[in-house]
């Protein structure tokens, strides 16, 4: 039976051992081990931006104002309040998730696709610009520093190797979580939704009430990447929610690949390391990166976690029918590993 | 009492009415056929009463409960289902999906048993399992669970709809012209189909111009032009109904 299947293995366990030895070799030292918490940190955004893209079918243009959001929750309530960081991975997704829920209940009323893009992008904008202007409260355009890490029985977790196992285990429940979530009633709602509204309404699926909760969800799953990235970083700004970190969260998930968990993770890896290889050319990497994000949209529609999966099937010599096989392409929850 | 009724449903498309005080009543165990020329607000009336369209007037009572302008979803929930003149499926999904999905008013799992995957859940799971098995079995799918939607003909296309729509525990379905694009034995499977569906106490709102379809399975029949009511009655008295021949047929029936 379907259930018992362990899609995405193939992909899984080797990417889980490469990400757990990784810091052996290579990311040796604390530079580089900090590129490791930002590919999960990015991978936790961009699984959560797939959320609405992949899942639901739309699109948001303000999913970076919820990561910034979360970060600045997070680091006020710390150095405002003295409020522990653990608290803070809390607030972070609640206040972010009650703030998506009040955005999504406005905007999914009424819009979907193009329009949905469009009003998000104009919540994006309002954020960032109050966070670059309210300054008592923001900081500025400096933002807020010296944000604490967290500590565990009286142990910080400063360092970038221990910060990365711990962000790598919050990743490993994420993708745990978001794996099941889809096969839940209300993940196949959904679905059912992004697959034909109309048809989905009419069998009983409340269709806005729960695009309204997937958009909430996603973005109080970004908010806890914000909040993430303040404690390790220990820095908030305006820009965390503002549209360069909006186009790397697009860019994480369009070259993985939407519709799959292990595509923006994938995506996050590629970029971070591509991005550091290409550091020389400092603000002309985003040059290099709208015309690799052009290829893939266009040869690669899929993204590159879908065309590697097709290649391991042709390896294992699984014998899926082509039809079945794009069907499942976009929706792995499904499909997957049980060529082996 | 009826089962369905509407009351002096209108709706007003600028000034036009598409839907022109219609009294409709369909009583537990009908198949009750509502049928027109092209233009006579049938499908209008069919999201009228589902909740896709709001009335400009007159209200609809479901189960003796004023149901106006609730929510197609709502209705659902009722146990009030339709489906859609031009056939709609989750496409990109397998037919078992399509049913696993369709099956959300019969889903009886938690988020918290799916997060957890208890003993429960996978109980529950695999009831959905064998009951997606039954509805496929009973439209005549049952070969096809693997198949993805898309590549289903036309005619599997529509028993699937209705496999769907039976997903939801209906008591009573509405299918929008259900036998459009399809064969002569492909309709003729259909209809068996819903007298089967009949069979098994399902109530059945049949939108369709297709009059020999609709003579041969309906119980009543309720003829529209313009969006009014132009007659009602058993088959055999509206065949006979010069109203109707003339509305319908633009001439009279040739002896």
């Amino acid at each position: 039976m379907r259930l018992r299947n362990r899609p995405g293995l193939w992909f899984g366990a080797p990417a889980l051992a490469v990400a757990a030895t990784a810091p052996l070799f290579l990311f040796t030292n604390s530079y580089n081990r900090g590129l490791l918490v930002l590919i999960v940190i990015y991978a936790m955004a961009g699984l959560s931006l797939d959320y609405i893209m992949g899942e639901m079918g739309q699109f948001s243009f303000g999913h970076a104002a919820f990561w910034g959001f979360g970060a600045y929750v997070s680091a006020k309530l710390a150095l405002d309040l003295g409020v522990s960081p653990w608290i803070g991975f809390l607030a972070a997704p609640v206040a972010a998730g009650l703030v998506g829920l009040l955005i999504g209940y406005i905007a999914l009323r009424r819009t979907r696709g193009l329009e949905l893009a469009i009003v998000t992008l104009g919540f994006g904008v309002l954020a960032w610009t109050v966070a670059l202007r309210w300054r008592p409260v923001t900081g500025g355009p400096a933002g807020l520093r010296q944000v604490p890490p967290p500590s565990l029985l009286g142990w910080e977790i400063r360092s970038e190797l221990a910060y990365y196992y711990f962000a790598l285990l919050l990743l490993l429940g994420v993708v745990f979580i978001l794996t099941r979530l889809r096969e839940s009633r209300f993940g196949r709602a959904v679905r059912s939704i992004h697959e034909n509204e109309d048809l989905a309404s009419s069998i009983g699926v409340p269709a806005t009430r729960s695009y309204v909760f997937a958009f909430s969800f996603a973005c109080a799953l970004v908010g806890f990447s914000g909040a993430l990235y303040a404690h390790h970083f220990r820095f908030v700004n305006p820009n965390l929610l503002g549209l360069q970190y909006m186009f790397i969260f697009l860019i994480v998930v369009l070259l993985g690949g939407t519709g799959t968990v292990w595509g923006p993770v994938l995506g996050a890896a590629i970029f971070v390391l591509v991005s550091e290889w290409l550091r020389a050319l400092q603000e002309y990497r985003f040059l290099i990166f709208g015309v690799v994000l052009l290829m893939v949209v266009l040869f690669m529609p899929n993204g590159v976690f879908p065309a590697l999966r097709r290649v391991a099937r042709r390896v294992t010599g699984s014998g899926r029918s082509g039809g079945e096989e794009a069907a499942r392409g976009a929706y792995p929850g499904s499909g997957g590993s049980e060529a082996g | 009492m009826a089962l369905l009724e509407t009351k002096g449903l209108t709706k007003l498309f600028g000034g036009l009415s598409a839907v022109d005080r219609l009294h409709l009543r369909v009583e537990q165990g009908d198949i009750m056929g509502l049928i027109g020329p092209n233009g006579s607000g049938k499908t209008t009336a069919l999201n009228l009463i589902t909740g896709f369209l709001k009335p400009t007037e007159g209200s609809v009572t479901y189960e003796g409960q004023d149901v106006t302008g609730l929510e197609p979803h709502e209705l659902a929930r009722k146990g009030l289902v339709r489906t859609f003149q031009i056939t709609t499926l989750f496409e990109n999904l397998t037919v078992r999906d399509n049913i696993l999905h369709g099956s959300h008013l019969a889903n009886p799992t938690t988020l918290m048993g799916a997060l957890v995957r208890s003993g429960r859940y996978r109980r529950q799971r695999a009831d959905m399992e064998a009951r997606a098995r039954e509805l496929l079995a009973l439209v005549g799918l049952e070969q096809r669970i693997d198949s993805v939607a898309r590549d289903l003909s036309a005619g599997e296309h529509r028993y699937l709809e209705i496999a769907i729509a039976l997903a939801a525990n209906p008591r009573m379905v509405l299918l929008d012209e259900p036998a459009t694009g399809l064969n002569p034995e492909e309709a003729a499977y259909l209809m068996d189909l819903i007298r089967t569906l009949s069979r098994e106490g399902v109530t059945i709102l049949l939108v369709e111009h297709n009059m020999r379809l609709i003579t041969n399975i309906c119980t009543r029949i309720t003829v529209l032009n313009f969006g009014a009511k132009i007659a009602e009655g058993t088959p055999g008295e509206i065949v006979d109904d010069e109203a109707v021949v003339t509305a319908y047929l633009g001439r009279r029936r040739g002896a």
